[in-house]
């Protein structure tokens, strides 16, 4: 099967083998420098990252690339687009500032701990969403500093459209198609349950999951 | 050496680098487009009311309603690598636990330059909540109407159209 290629391998020496392997590595090597580089030049774990859903429509579309930074003196402002990851979810999230609380002295908030002096709580909202985040922030009443990836500063539009390649349609089933689940999770009261959410139900219960390998924001 | 495929890998690299160039010029170019327009916000004193909480069904909060004129000309942030604008109207205020807030009532997004001219009479769309549940210590907040410009390439910029120079104050009707 693969004789031909033997024979060539031999024919060329060993060392010629390994000068392939090396570059091989160097090249591999080149590009992950880089990367971190870059994450160590924007204070950020991942600084360029793609779109994947549909909540900032008509801003970002599926498949836009995001350029991030998050220097650690930095203040977060309304209308400032962030990406966050919320402990226990497993997707960042991009969407934009509503609120931020600048805390000027300690003080006590209700439903959270002491806050020092430079804490900022924040509150997002998707721009193609009608309601801000507070479902998908997994119990949390506010974002804070350690939640946030970076701010996107730079933006580049998608080249390929990402809705017409066959395979990564189902991507497409994002957090924001989710929500349905995590809202009747969240319901306190034991309602009667009517047509509409019965029908939420199903569609959560049979809705197609992406495969794992799939899921991932950073290129 | 000179074997198709060398040829169509020198062409293809050859053409990214030069997409890869024009599209940092286009970037570049949008940095002189300097426009800065201005235009004029009025509010109204804004009212107050105690409502539920959507979260804890228990708990009371106070909710400001927010009554506003905007009229704004945003049409010369428009230019080639302008793909939309992102309009919002924002309360500052600080409250009595020395808390700076910023609070995003009204927001709108202009794809054209048609739809530029702002010219807008309405109320809150999002609700103007305080943390502490309560906008009774706060004597009055500022308001401004911001804007930002999304690019098709490129860095995103924000800038200021308007803002209401004396504070506006809160008010507490009477309930039967």
């Amino acid at each position: 099967m693969f004789t031909e290629e033997l024979r060539a391998f031999r024919r060329l020496g060993f060392r010629h083998v390994l000068l392939q392997v090396l570059n091989f590595a160097s090249v591999i090597a080149s590009g992950l420098m880089i990367w971190k580089g870059l994450g160590l030049i924007t204070n950020t774990e991942s600084p360029i990252v793609v779109v994947l859903s549909g909540s900032m429509e008509p801003a970002f579309y599926r498949g836009d690339l995001l350029f991030l930074t998050n220097p650690a003196s930095e203040r977060y402002h309304t209308g400032d687009i962030t990406v966050y990851k919320i402990p226990g979810a497993d997707i960042p999230i991009v969407h934009r500032v509503l609120e931020t609380h600048d805390v000027s002295k300690t003080v006590k908030i209700p439903g959270l701990d002491t806050k020092q002096p430079g804490d900022q709580l924040l509150l997002t909202k998707g721009d193609n969403n009608y309601v801000d985040d507070i479902e998908l922030y997994q119990g949390l009443d506010w974002l804070e500093k350690k939640h946030i990836v970076g701010k996107v500063r730079g933006h580049r539009s998608h080249l390929v459209n990402i809705r017409q390649i066959p395979t990564l349609r189902r991507l497409r089933h994002d957090r924001d198609e989710r929500l349905p689940s995590v809202k009747i999770r969240i319901t306190r009261y034991p309602r009667p349950i009517g047509v509409n959410t019965a029908r939420i139900i199903v569609a959560v219960l049979t809705r197609p999951r992406p495969p794992s390998y799939l899921v991932s924001s950073s290129v | 050496m000179h074997s198709i495929f060398s040829r169509i890998n020198n062409i293809s690299a050859f053409l990214s680098s030069c997409t890869m160039a024009l599209l940092a010029c286009v970037a570049l170019s949008s940095f002189l487009f300097t426009a800065d327009p201005k235009g004029t916000l009025s509010i109204s004193p804004v009212k107050v009311f105690p409502s539920k909480t959507n979260r804890y069904p228990r708990r009371i909060q106070e909710m400001g309603f927010v009554n506003f004129n905007i009229s704004a000309d945003l049409t010369p942030l428009f230019h080639w690598n302008t793909k939309q604008l992102f309009l919002y109207l924002e309360a500052e205020y600080q409250n009595a636990q020395g808390v700076n807030n910023t609070v995003v009532i009204w927001d709108r997004i202009v794809r054209r330059p048609e739809d530029a001219v702002i010219n807008f009479v309405g109320k809150n769309k999002y609700a103007f909540r305080e943390i502490s549940s309560s906008f009774k210590k706060v004597p009055s907040s500022y308001y401004s109407l911001k804007y930002n410009v999304m690019p098709h390439v490129g860095v995103l910029t924000y800038g200021e159209a308007a803002r209401t120079i004396e504070p506006v104050d809160f008010v507490w009707e009477e309930h039967v």
